[in-house]
């Protein structure tokens, strides 16, 4: 393998557990309130946005900053659900939809307001980057910790969710609503679980992304749209859908353009290219097993 | 829909009848002269933008506190350009329809510049850029000036420098009418080999990109930004890909050290380059940067633009005074193409017939420190 | 001053337009399409191609733009309608964001990211009407009037009943023989030609276009203008967009610092949309029963 693809779809690796970080928390909130969170990309953001007071301007560590910044948003993540979502639960998931859009702009709004329009940056400093594989791939500390970390949060995940008596719960819940209400589960309790551990890895890809490059308002916006796609492509509300349609993106992106089969101005559209010659083959997505249709 | 249409009928009539109230064809003469000024106040470049708006509002000031033009003080109303060519254009009709301006300063992108023209060029109202330099603006219209150097000239030093030294060349540009036109008079002039990588004033990963360029064994890599925030993040990706070739930079980044700076083992490691204009050391200068501190608590960011700011607020000021009436924009229109031997801070300034001045670009190497003029 | 309120008028004009063609196909028939800014930006890139390159006027670029934009959505339809729900939230989503990189890409036919400059102002018997004049605003409403009487007529037709029924219950509509397929694809065309005209009164009023103009935001604010006036209520779009326009403009007469103008009135759109959302999800004009 030459260096050129090694480096590409190392490229392709970290963009795409970026994307499945964001991509999780979307699928788990679809799954369990059935709607897609649009101010997940926000929550990507203000995570960026935190850590960045905490670590550039506070001074502190980038452990305990991260900690701190992941602990916030996910009590705002908690927030938003208590006061924004969990009122207009069980009525039409249009509702809660367009109040998601609603929130996003919002937040937006409340970063530009607070932060201001320029640019910043994560931290002042650039970190040099490690050869690996044999001096085929160059990659940056950030870079490795965020693959490990989205690994081990997957596993983590899946490992929660299969077996803890809450992981449990919440897959019982998600596969039929009212069937679990009626054996007297609380709906309430896993709605909170969810929008928290959503909330908490977005936060971590805010991170991760932000020292990947500067921070600016709309960065949510961009990966959001991008996990949507994710989303979609692996069939909304499942798990293993989301992440292999987030790295199927991050590669196809990488390796595409930079082997120049496809223009690098193109480089935004391919995610929806993918998504929509998909749903044209298979409108249930790549591991739906059921007509959207009739989930609602 | 009845009531639709009556209630249509009746919105016209009260609005001409309101039209008709407040019609009013004199002028005072003794009221303040008001014209217009378009500059990105937020975005990315709105280091540059707010820059002109305090030197030239510091001038104003200063014109008005000495009596102003002829007796009338001199207003400028601000809109935000946000360096678009769409905002731009908004930004020159509402001052224009709006504000009944007849002459605008700005903008400072060239795609604001280039964007104001078709309107302002209509209804022949004067845009004077204090910075834009893209060679466009040269037959942009008879109503658009600029005290900025055209980037034909820039692109051309950056061309014979690559012509001597190297073969083939990486070019990562930005897709805004300005560093287009910086990229297409290199591409025109450099006679080796080029692989070109456009990038959107949105996008700020270029992972992807530098990967590709590295693996084209180039000589020499030219980084063409709009703005610093974007010239950083594609160092800092440079710098994270260990890239290991000669930069050549435009004017942006060499205007303003600041940026290259938190890079400088790096920039310095594999030779920078870059092109700009000389704003050379005078003490009308120096009281003008002691004047800027005092009131702004900061340095001048970029040396080279409060060159041109300075000098187009002063030549702007110059023709207005030797017009009677503000509203004749013909007249102001000759006296600026009238401008012979200015004195200003970037030397003797002279306007020639398609409205450009007559500075000229060299280039500069940076020493970790601060970019130095080289000859080469 | 009154120039300003000219410019406000055509402005909500053009947007009455549009969000009265928006609440044709998202608010009558239910489709939650995420990309009909698409038509919009059609009709407006058509109006500035033909202007700028083969002199075609204000008049004829009218019925170009509607055009174009209604053939592009029947060809949008057949890859977008067999999906329902979040499906096609995305997928329409997705192709807003790949007609921008159309558009950015494409500069043989769009001049790409700097945009289309030197559009023409509408010309009525060799007289130009300049932008923010009162002709200008005269004509901008007679054209709007007219189309969004041809709406009232088209949400007060039989067809537009099938529409509604379609909303209500799609599949209950097709188990009585009707093809909803056909009939979803006919509201999305007339929606999209009554946008592609909205796009054209744009064009020809902003005198400039580039790819910006499929901005996420500005489907964002589509949808608060439909969705406050309640989804499928024809007076409730009118209404939802001038309430929309006059709160989007308060920041700027409060005398915000002009740099957080567009974040303060975001901040007001958010409250709005969730406000509504809360109390009036049928939206704020309710008590305009419409006469069905």
């Amino acid at each position: 393998m030459s260096e050129l693809v090694a480096q590409l779809i190392w490229n392709g690796l970290v963009t795409g557990a970026l994307i499945a970080l964001v991509a999780l928390g979307l699928t788990l909130i679809y799954g369990i309130a059935g709607f897609i969170q649009f101010a997940h990309g926000e929550i990507v953001a203000l995570g960026a946005y935190n850590f960045m007071v905490f670590h550039k301007l506070m001074g502190w560590e980038i452990i305990p900053a991260v900690g701190i910044s992941v602990l916030i948003m996910i009590i705002i993540g908690l927030i938003l659900e208590r006061f924004f979502f969990r009122p207009v639960r069980e009525k039409d998931p249009m509702i809660p939809l367009v109040i998601s859009i609603g929130l996003s702009i919002g937040l937006q709004a409340i970063i530009l307001i607070f932060f201001g329009p320029n640019i910043l940056t994560i931290s002042d400093k650039t970190h040099a980057s490690i050869s690996i594989f044999g001096d085929k791939i160059l990659a940056t500390p950030s870079q490795i910790i965020a693959i490990i970390s989205a690994v081990i949060l997957m596993i983590g995940l899946g490992v929660f969710l299969k077996k803890s008596k809450i992981g449990k719960y919440l897959r019982a819940v998600a596969s039929n609503r009212e069937v679990a209400q009626v054996f007297g589960m609380n709906i309430d309790n896993s709605m909170k679980w969810i929008f928290g551990i959503g909330a908490g890895m977005a936060a971590l890809a805010g991170i991760f992304l932000g020292f990947e490059q500067n921070l600016e308002p709309l960065m949510g916006v961009h990966i959001s749209v991008k996990a949507f796609s994710a989303v979609i492509l692996g069939a909304v509300g499942s798990i293993r859908g989301a992440i292999i349609g987030a790295f199927l993106i991050g590669l196809t992106e990488s390796l595409l353009v930079g082997m120049g089969v496809i223009p690098s101005g193109f480089t935004s559209a391919i995610p929806f290219v993918i998504l929509i010659g998909m749903l044209l083959l298979r409108p249930e997505g790549l591991f739906g097993n059921r007509f959207e249709s009739l989930r609602r | 829909m009845k009531n639709f249409t009556i209630g249509l009928i009746l919105g016209i009539l009260v609005v001409f009848g309101y039209q008709q109230l407040n019609y009013n064809p004199s002028v005072n003469s003794s009221e303040a002269i008001v014209i217009g000024g378009i500059a990105p106040l937020t975005g990315d470049a709105a280091s540059l933008g707010i820059q002109t708006q305090e030197i030239s509002n510091m001038r104003v000031e200063e014109v008005n506190k000495e009596g102003g033009i002829n007796g009338r003080n001199l207003e400028i109303i601000w809109e935000d350009g946000k360096c678009t060519p769409g905002e731009a254009s908004r930004a020159a009709q509402k001052l224009i329809g709006i504000d009944k301006v007849s002459v605008i300063l700005g903008g400072v992108c060239s795609g604001e510049t280039l964007g104001a023209t078709p309107i302002t060029e209509r209804n022949k109202v004067i845009l004077f850029s204090p910075i834009s330099t893209s060679p466009e603006v040269t037959h942009a219209g008879d109503f658009v000036f600029r005290s900025a150097p055209s980037d034909s000239t820039q692109g051309m030093v950056l061309a014979d420098y690559a012509n001597k030294h190297f073969k083939r060349v990486g070019l990562i540009s930005e897709n805004t009418d300005y560093a287009l036109g910086v990229a297409n008079v290199f591409e025109e002039i450099f006679e080796g080999e080029i692989v070109r990588e456009d990038y959107l004033s949105t996008e700020s990963d270029f992972k992807t990109r530098i990967t590709k360029l590295k693996n084209e064994k180039l000589d020499a890599l030219i980084i063409n930004p709009q703005s610093p925030p974007k010239y950083e993040i594609i160092l800092k990706q440079l710098q994270e890909q260990n890239w290991k070739t000669p930069f050549l930079v435009n004017e942006v980044a060499a205007g303003n050290a600041e940026s290259s700076i938190k890079f400088k083992d790096f920039l310095v490691k594999n030779k920078t380059v870059g092109a700009n204009f000389i704003v050379p050391e005078s003490d009308e200068l120096n009281d003008v940067l002691q004047k800027y501190e005092a009131k702004h608590g900061k340095k001048v960011e970029y040396l080279n633009y409060t060159g041109t700011s300075y000098d187009g607020i002063n030549i702007l000021i110059h023709a207005l005074s030797q017009v009677e009436n503000i509203s004749d924009t013909e007249s102001i229109r000759d006296e600026l193409y009238a401008i012979k031997d200015f004195p200003g801070l970037l030397g003797k300034v002279s306007m020639d017939e398609n409205g450009d001045v007559n500075i000229t670009y060299t280039l500069f190497e940076f020493n970790g420190e601060e970019f130095i003029p080289i000859s080469e | 001053m009154i120039e300003y309120i000219f410019s406000l008028i055509i402005i909500t004009s053009i947007w009455t337009l549009l969000a009265q063609s928006y609440n044709l196909s998202f608010g009558l028939t239910g489709l939650f399409n995420l990309g009909h800014i698409i038509f919009y930006g059609i009709g407006a890139y058509t109006a500035a191609i033909l202007n700028t390159r083969y002199g075609i006027g204000f008049f004829p670029n009218l019925i170009f733009a509607a055009l174009v934009s209604g053939a592009f959505a029947a060809f949008f339809g057949l890859l977008t309608l067999r999906l329902s729900g979040h499906y096609l939230a995305i997928a329409t989503l997705g192709a807003a964001m790949i007609a921008t990189v159309v558009a950015t890409n494409w500069v043989s036919l769009t001049n790409g990211p700097l945009g289309i400059r030197g559009i023409e102002e509408p010309e009525f018997f060799g007289k130009i009407i300049q932008a923010d004049s009162l002709e200008f605003v005269v004509l901008m409403l007679i054209i709007v009037v007219f189309c969004n009487f041809l709406l009232y007529k088209i949400f007060n037709s039989p067809f537009g009943r099938i529409q509604r029924a379609i909303k209500d219950d799609e599949i209950a509509v097709r188990a009585v023989g009707k093809n909803t397929f056909a009939a979803k694809s006919w509201s999305l065309i007339l929606s999209a030609a009554f946008a592609g005209i909205a796009g054209c009164l744009y064009t020809h009023y902003r005198l400039f276009l580039d790819p910006s103009i499929f901005a996420l935001p500005e489907i964002i604010i589509l949808i608060l203008m439909v969705v406050v006036g309640g989804r499928g209520n024809f007076k409730g779009a009118i209404l939802g967009t001038i309430l929309v326009i006059i709160i989007g403009e308060l920041p700027r007469f409060i005398g915000f610092p002009d740099n957080i103008i567009g974040a303060t009135r975001n901040l007001l759109f958010a409250a709005l949309l969730i406000g509504t959302m809360f109390t009036r999800p049928q939206g704020l004009f309710t008590f305009f029963t419409e006469k069905e």
